[in-house]
């Protein structure tokens, strides 16, 4: 098994507010460790949600000044990526964000995410409240991604 | 021989040779380029424009002629594509210098974004993702020129006082042949085996067109 599997098994347990009837599940998350002098970073997961539909407000982390969800959004030969105030999360649906697509951007790095760490994070959401996650921080160039997307 | 059998047989190889020809001319219609992108009809020379490099010296369009480039653009504040993009540019020249066959391939990360991204940020970043990596930018008019050059596009925000503002660009990876010229654009998404598989393909087009 490689690093980045194992680290993926162990990534994203709840570390602490999360009953046990929670109807939304967060698996895969890791975040891309940052070259020298980096300002910001994404985080990649999954929320998958067997119950009502829930909305993503945001997040936080001690690691960044905010946590925002960012996406892409094809506009003639650009890919603009935008912030999205909110992220629907459909009933019993998976949410997936991963390299090059949707991912939550680190605004503000109060420094660099070193590969072996872990990061905790907040994530927001309407109806679910607060899920407080603790997330592995990887070298991609070590690893491969887990997926990469086109957009 | 008989006049009409005569004119006939003249006919007959005359349309043989129009096949012949017509086959030739055929096969000189080029099928596309089995790559994740696709190749310029003609390779399109760059107008001259004068650039930065990540040791803040001065880099000319010309100076991308004597080997091939491979081009990038985005901006060091990009959280999610230009680095998956650079680690598997990265890969893919691992890959590619078992293939290369004595061609040599420049990377360079281009950042449209110099109000934050100067020489000396630069260096350290593409440096992060192989000690190779060059790094280039410039003034907002050279950039938008040598996008507009290279089919890029890119979009900076008129209104960034603060230091979080956005960049939008395009994720293609653009191909210049050791003439200078663009030869190819590489489409994303750009993973390293067929980042690597498309050059060696380009490589090979190159070699077969001269």
């Amino acid at each position: 098994m490689t690093r980045l599997a194992r680290a993926l098994l162990l990534s994203a347990s709840f570390a602490a507010g999360s009953a046990a009837a929670d109807p939304l599940t967060i698996a895969d998350a890791w975040l891309r460790a940052t070259p020298p002098g980096a300002r910001t970073a994404a985080a990649y997961l999954t929320i998958a949600n067997d119950g009502p539909e829930d909305r993503l407000l945001g997040g936080s982390t001690p690691a960044a000044r905010t946590v925002e969800v960012h996406t892409y959004v094809a506009d003639g030969g650009l890919e603009r990526m935008v912030h999205l105030p909110e992220l629907e999360v459909p009933a019993g649906t998976e949410v997936r964000f991963t390299p090059g697509g949707p991912h939550l951007m680190l605004v503000d790095l109060a420094g660099p995410l070193v590969s072996g760490t872990s990061v905790a994070m907040t994530l927001r959401f309407a109806r679910a409240g607060e899920l407080v996650l603790d997330v592995p921080v990887i070298d991609a160039r070590a690893t491969p991604s887990p997926a990469v997307h086109g957009h | 021989m008989p006049r009409r059998l005569l004119v006939a047989a003249v006919a007959v190889a005359a349309a043989a040779i129009g096949v012949a020809a017509g086959l030739h001319f055929h096969q000189r219609v080029e099928e596309p380029l089995a790559i994740g992108g696709y190749v310029l009809e003609r390779a399109r020379t760059l107008p001259a424009i004068e650039l930065v490099d990540e040791s803040a010296a001065p880099f000319r369009t010309g100076d991308f002629a004597g080997h091939w480039s491979l081009l990038y653009f985005g901006f060091t504040y990009c959280p999610d594509v230009c680095p998956l993009t650079l680690v598997e540019l990265a890969r893919a020249k691992e890959l590619l210098t078992a293939e290369q066959r004595g061609e040599r391939v420049e990377y360079y990360f281009v950042s449209v974004d110099p109000q934050r991204d100067t020489p000396a940020r630069l260096r350290e970043y593409v440096a992060y993702f192989d000690p190779a990596f060059r790094g280039l930018t410039g003034s907002a008019g050279a950039l938008a020129e040598l996008a507009r050059a290279t089919e890029t596009v890119f979009e900076v925000p008129e209104d960034n006082d603060s230091d979080n503002y956005l960049v939008s660009h395009s994720s293609n990876v653009v191909v210049l042949d050791p003439s200078g010229a663009v030869y190819a654009v590489l489409t994303p998404p750009h993973g390293a085996a067929r980042l690597a598989a498309d050059l060696t393909k380009i490589l090979e087009h190159r070699a077969s067109r001269r």
